[in-house]
């Protein structure tokens, strides 16, 4: 698992391109939807000494206030934030293609480059989040009523306990399940990327049944990861909280610091493909998106995997 | 008692006393008088558990302290609210109440079998419900009963009714929830009889409403002698109103044991009790040397302009009735009740009863949370409390300080909460925050103070209803909570800071102390006020109180230019001058001199008007203030200073707590981006990681 984790960071290393598009993906939306946010924010607050208060401990109730007065001109920018989630989940979708088949087929050459993995995968992978979704329904609803039946129970036991038992037990299942189905999601694309296979929704089941087969060093993995994406916030808000950034100069060293943080996260994002694939190979690299047809022994697509630039110890 | 009897015992009664070195002495806390009571009730009642039923008899001596005949009796059936789906408790809740659902498997109800007099007539057969406030016959919450003979001013009235009430599952304050009990409003009720003038009656008659969805009480004071028999499971775990005199084990008829226990108490208006085989009970007492430290006298005393020996506070057994699974909030709760007491007690007048018991509701039951009765409270905390990570949220602990202060606000300010909910809710929450800023930290996430919050009801939305309204004539469950919480205690918050700090807590401590263990309506608050503060505020409460006007002034223009140098043809000294310009001044910047002419025009944007300061800041550092009577809707101002103006700001130490808008209450000549760059950049990155988020399942 360790060395999944370090071999992941050590890939993630050498891909600093990949990274570099895993942070604009999301940088770019946000900078768009931040240049459109300025001049109301600028409007409300520009030539008001009353917006003063962001710049200290105040800003919470300049905030509340501005957030309930007539004033309040962000309203549609807000309701924009849903879409941008969902136009960004999409973006996602094809620049983990491009990433994968990097990852896999090397960034060297016509074929193992980005372009080509989100023209060849990106709608197969679309396909594949389709299975995926339908697999977080059940699981919602399963930690749904998880709760409620939890809930009720603990009211009619009188039973406090129980019902706190319920909900930090309703957490850590919600977030497990959650992490197997987003294994097997990652690696079936990783299997269609790698055996060039199409059968993604069948493939993503397959990849589920291998998930929950050998979870343990799969997850341990995963939250590893989880864990480093995590404490780059952490660290961020701990910095963040020992400067007060009221200055030109504090304004700007913060929104480096909030930069150098979310550049970290992408380097985090990339790696953890990275290790998945050291996962997916430790797992027999199956061709789970092939068709009935397929056999163990078929050869590989001619561009994967046996040549794959990645690392000592991701083979290890 | 009249008013200044009253008085005078209180000052006979506040002997206090200190030691040498200052130190509070528990003995110097003043004897507070209770009042005389209007009537007297001593009450038997059995529970049985198993049925969520109560029988009981209740023996009742009411006192005709008017100054006319009464022909009828008034009492309140407040169980039957929750008897059927058409009362009008139910009709205007929807069967839903502070976030809590009716449970239609289980109606409550109460019905008095027989009223006899202490000759013997049964007025059972003269029953009468009435619905007084909006007609409706299928509401049976007001009951009233006919007289063969009127009760004459100052006579004595002796009823005994055998009654039987049924508890709902808990919800609305009341109600049984498996073997938990909190038994409010549970017997019949004598209603309130008022006297012409009283809080502004033309004529004399019974006050009498029915059970609103948005009201709570009104009731006299009197004196309660309750004996309660529940199975035994229950023994050692029963709380109520007043002092525990007696607990007896024994046996029912059908050979179950029991244990009976009777609570008396004098001087209080209401009798609530709980149960739960369950519960942890815990004693502790205010100690008034140790809890009360000597800074927080010595601040009050310099706030009421009185020694600190005057403020000496009686000890208090704290009792508390703890569900096992809150074990870890005990603490919490005594340190909260211990704050209100010192909070309260120092502001205002010690608690002048010698008990409190506290109540932590059971899991499911929070419909009986968060409520008051006398000497007797119910807080409001949950479970997830209990984990370290949410200990610093202060929830809990507020609604404690809150539940606590209505011993004074509706415990002994016994306003009507039907009619001027405000009195007793909105003074309460001023005085709750004010415990709360000072007992407790502030809130904070990652350096942020999370403040304010109270503003957020009254900026939210536009105050559709006068603060005094009828608790049912409220245009929506919203505007009842605002106008009874929020908007008022921020109108005191704002009457503080228009008055200065300690004539507000002197003229907020004479009306206490004038209208303690009476009935004041909004009048006598305002009459008590004027008088204490010396000021006519009329002007100020019949905008606050009476109107759903809006309070909102701006700075909307702001400009600051050079003086242009004197051209053209001037008279000086009889003499005919004419100053032109010279080809080399022909540059603009030359025609003007080292002078700025700055205007600046405020604005009054609602109709709410009150006297405003406004602060006028300089570049060269200097700073001017004006007042503006806030009368017309706008102001304009001109200054001709040597420098150039930089900001104008509307009502700079934010006295206007009521104000709609605070951000245009200032402009500046120079926009300034810092503020926009940093709320920007943290909106920035936390979209930023929503949509890196996106990366996880993308």
């Amino acid at each position: 698992m360790f060395d999944w984790i370090r071999g992941g960071l050590a890939t993630g290393r050498r891909h600093r391109r990949l990274v570099w598009v895993v942070y604009l993906a999301s940088l770019i939306p946000a900078l768009l939807w931040a240049c459109a946010a300025f001049p109301i924010l600028s409007g409300a607050f520009g030539d008001r000494p009353f917006g003063d208060g962001l710049l200290g401990a105040g800003s919470f109730q300049v905030w509340t206030e501005y957030a309930a007065s007539d004033d309040f001109q962000l309203g549609p920018l807000a309701a924009l934030i849903p879409l941008l989630l969902g136009v960004a989940w999409l973006l996602q979708i094809l620049v983990s293609a491009g990433c994968m088949n990097v990852l896999l087929n090397g960034d060297s050459g016509v074929e193992g480059s980005f372009v080509v993995g989100v023209r060849r995968f990106g709608g197969r992978f679309l396909r594949s989040a389709l299975a995926f979704g339908l697999m977080l329904v059940p699981v919602v609803i399963i930690i749904g009523a998880g709760s409620r039946l939890g809930r009720n129970w603990a009211e009619s036991s009188g039973n406090g306990y129980l019902r706190l038992g319920f909900f930090v037990a309703s957490l850590a299942v919600a977030f497990f399940l959650f992490v197997l189905v987003d294994l097997a999601y990652d690696l079936s694309r990783l299997s269609a990327v790698a055996w060039d296979g199409r059968q993604t929704f069948r493939g993503y089941f397959r990849a589920l049944m291998a998930v929950l087969r050998q979870p343990r060093k799969l997850l341990g993995m995963y939250l590893g990861f989880v864990g480093l994406i995590a404490s780059t916030v952490l660290v961020y808000q701990l910095l963040r909280g020992s400067f007060a950034a009221a200055s030109a100069f504090g304004i700007f060293f913060a929104f480096l610091l909030q930069q150098l943080s979310m550049w970290l996260r992408s380097y985090f994002q990339v790696s953890l493909l990275a290790g998945e694939v050291s996962g997916y190979r430790a797992l027999g690299s199956s061709k789970w998106c092939r068709g009935h047809g397929f056999s163990e022994s078929s050869e590989p697509s001619a561009e994967i995997p046996t040549a794959v630039p990645t690392s000592e110890v991701l083979l290890s | 008692m009249n008013r200044n009897m009253r008085l005078f015992a209180f000052l006979l009664a506040a002997v206090a006393a200190s030691s040498p070195d200052g130190a509070l002495k528990a003995t110097a806390a003043p004897v507070v008088p209770l009042p005389d009571p209007v009537y007297e009730i001593r009450m038997e009642a059995t529970y049985d558990s198993e049925e969520f039923l109560i029988q009981g008899i209740e023996r009742l001596r009411w006192k005709n302290t008017s100054s006319v005949p009464i022909h009828d009796l008034w009492f309140h059936h407040y169980l039957n609210a929750f008897a059927n789906n058409r009362s009008t408790f139910m009709q205007e809740s929807g069967g839903r109440l502070r976030g809590d659902s009716f449970d239609k498997k289980r109606w409550g109800w109460i019905e008095a079998s027989s009223i006899r007099l202490a000759d013997g007539t049964d007025l059972k057969a003269v029953e009468e419900f009435r619905a007084p406030d909006d007609g409706n016959e299928e509401d049976r919450t007001a009951v009233r009963y006919p007289l063969p003979q009127p009760l004459l001013p100052g006579e004595w009235i002796e009823v005994t009714l055998d009654f039987e009430s049924k508890l709902p599952t808990i919800f609305a304050r009341t109600g049984a929830q498996g073997d938990y009990v909190l038994a409010g409003q549970w017997f019949p009720k004598i209603a309130v009889f008022e006297d012409a003038g009283d809080r502004g009656r033309p004529s004399a008659g019974w006050n009498c409403h029915q059970f609103h969805a948005h009201s709570e009480f009104f009731a006299d004071f009197g004196s309660y002698d309750v004996t309660l028999t529940l199975p035994e499971k229950y023994r050692g775990k029963i709380g109520a109103t007043g002092e525990l005199v007696e607990s007896i084990d024994g046996e029912s008829a059908d050979g179950e044991g029991t244990v009976t226990v009777r609570f008396v108490q004098k001087g209080v208006h209401d009798f609530a009790w709980t149960a739960d085989p369950k519960f942890l009970v815990f004693e502790d007492q205010l100690d008034p040397v140790a809890d009360v430290p000597r800074e927080q006298v010595r601040k009050i005393a310099g706030l009421l302009g009185v020694e600190e020996s005057e403020l000496g506070l009686p000890p208090t057994r704290i009792t508390l009735f703890l569900q096992p699974h809150h074990r870890p909030q005990k603490d919490s709760y005594i340190t909260a009740t211990k704050a209100a007491l010192r909070g309260l007690g120092l502001r205002l007048a010690p608690y002048p009863y010698t008990t409190i018991t506290v109540v932590d509701p059971a899991e499911g039951a929070r419909g009986s949370g968060g409520m008051e009765y006398p000497t007797f409270i119910t807080g409001g905390t949950d479970v997830l409390l209990n984990l370290p990570v949410f200990r610093r949220v202060p929830v809990a602990n507020s609604v404690t300080v809150h539940e606590f202060g209505h011993q004074y606000f509706q415990g002994m300010i016994a306003s009507n909460e039907f009619e001027e909910s405000w009195i007793d809710e909105g003074i309460n929450t001023y005085y709750e925050m004010t415990v709360m800023d000072e007992a407790f930290p502030k809130m904070t996430l990652g350096g942020v103070e999370l403040t304010g919050m109270r503003r957020m009801a009254l900026i939210g939305s536009d105050p559709r209803d006068p603060i005094v309204t009828p608790a049912w004539g409220y245009y929506s469950a919203g505007s009842y909570g605002a106008s009874s919480y929020s908007r008022p205690a921020l109108m005191l918050g704002q009457l503080e800071r228009y008055l200065g700090p300690e004539v507000f807590a002197r003229a907020m401590r004479d009306f206490f102390l004038e209208y303690r263990f009476h009935h004041p309506s909004t009048e006598d608050f305002e009459r008590s006020i004027n008088r204490s503060t010396g000021q006519d505020l009329g002007w100020f409460f019949r905008q606050a109180l009476r109107s759903s006007r809006t309070l909102d002034y701006s700075i909307r223009t702001l400009e600051s230019d050079k003086v242009l140098k004197d051209r053209g043809v001037f008279w000086k000294d009889g003499e005919r001058l004419e100053l032109s310009d010279k080809e080399d001044q022909e540059e603009e910047e030359d025609e003007a001199s080292d002078v700025y002419r700055s205007t600046v025009v405020a604005f009054r944007e609602g109709s709410f008007r009150h006297p405003v300061t406004v602060e006028f800041r300089f570049e060269d550092g200097e700073v001017l203030r004006r007042d503006w009577d806030g009368q017309r809707r706008w102001r304009r101002w001109t200054f001709t200073r040597p420098s150039k103006l930089q900001s104008a700001q509307v009502d700079p130490d934010e006295v206007l707590q009521l104000e709609k808008n605070r951000l245009n209450n200032g402009r500046r000549i120079e926009g300034r981006k810092a503020p926009t760059m940093k709320i920007l950049g943290q909106m920035m990155f936390w979209l930023q990681n929503l949509l890196q988020a996106t990366a996880l399942i993308g």
